[in-house]
């Protein structure tokens, strides 16, 4: 007896839909539950250490090592401590931090082995001011080969009134 | 024509409907993506209230759980219990913050308590320090004393890693 095709064979080659519903009950459950515990706004820390008095008396010989001071005033940056001072004048009524980050990079290169900084500020001067001069005095993004790299430049930050 | 259009109609209406669930596989497969990026298996540790702007940082430091000092606009915060209001803190001329040293020197104390039972807890003498964006240094800086004051030397301030 001859074959004759199978008309049922024929036809379930032609839709080959997969049964998605499983998948779907998953997407469904796992959905909400990483909604749930999803974190949107990152928050993180800044470390400041205060000196602490009890050390006095290992630090005497690191008490006259020159520190490198940044002062933020009304009319800009004045970088003083360390090599000569030099002043970053507000560009366009900002501060120019740009211009302050260049001139770390340099005495960090001069100064490799230094990693504290003191920050002067005024007292009126705006808490969100105090934390980017922070950021800009701990670290910098270097172009390497391409590649945007961290590079520390004075991590150890402590902070001072104006005078 | 109208004919044929009708016999058309009857025969289509024996085929079964699928949805077409591609497009939507899709959409959630790419929500699952983002939602699994954004996944921390830490959760929060630090809650951040939603009247407080927390300023825009590069650090990416995770923060520990600590005692927290939230510094509002209006109020100064102890481990959610408002202990002094901003505004008179400001004007006055001495550093130390009186109530809030009280409240760091109660959380001493119940430490030492807890240390008693329980060697595994130390005093670390950290904080976590929430400011707002525009409070002004002098009020930081008085916080910042007052808790060095009570031997907290471990200061972290909090704020919004842009990263």
């Amino acid at each position: 007896m001859a074959y004759r095709p199978s008309k049922r064979s024929h036809h379930r080659a032609e839709e080959g839909d997969l049964n998605l519903t499983p998948i779907m009950n998953i997407f469904i459950i796992i959905i909400p539950f990483l909604l749930l515990t999803a974190v949107f706004v990152k928050t993180a820390v800044i470390d400041i250490y205060l000196p602490q008095e009890a050390q006095g008396g290992g630090g005497g010989g690191s008490s006259e090592q020159k520190l490198l001071a940044i002062k933020v005033t009304k009319s800009g940056f004045e970088l003083g401590g360390l090599g000569p001072g030099i002043k970053v004048p507000l560009k366009d009524d900002k501060y120019d931090f740009n211009g302050l980050t260049e001139e770390l990079v340099r005495l960090k290169d001069r100064y490799p082995s230094q990693e504290e900084v003191i920050l002067l500020f005024d007292q009126e001067t705006a808490y969100d001011l105090v934390v980017k001069v922070m950021d800009a005095a701990r670290e910098t993004t270097v172009l390497k080969d391409e590649v945007r790299k961290r590079r520390f430049l004075f991590p150890a930050v402590s902070l001072g009134e104006n005078e | 024509m109208a004919v044929r259009s009708r016999t058309k109609d009857r025969k289509s209406r024996h085929v079964e409907a699928a949805l077409t669930l591609t497009s939507m596989m899709d959409m959630f497969t790419i929500i699952l993506l983002f939602l699994l990026k954004s996944f921390s298996s830490e959760g929060e540790i630090m809650t951040v209230d939603k009247s407080l702007r927390l300023p825009v940082s590069i650090s990416t430091q995770t923060p520990k759980q600590r005692f927290i000092i939230q510094i509002s606009t209006n109020d100064i915060i102890a481990e959610g219990e408002a202990v002094a209001v901003v505004e008179d803190e400001i004007k006055k001329t001495e550093y130390v913050i009186a109530p809030l040293l009280e409240a760091l020197n109660k959380n001493t104390e119940r430490l030492a308590f807890i240390a008693q039972n329980n060697p595994n807890i130390k005093f670390s003498g950290e904080v976590i320090v929430q400011g707002d964006k525009s409070i002004p240094f002098a009020l930081l800086k008085k916080v910042m004393y007052t808790c060095g004051q009570a031997g907290y030397n471990g200061i972290s301030l909090a704020v919004i890693s842009s990263e």
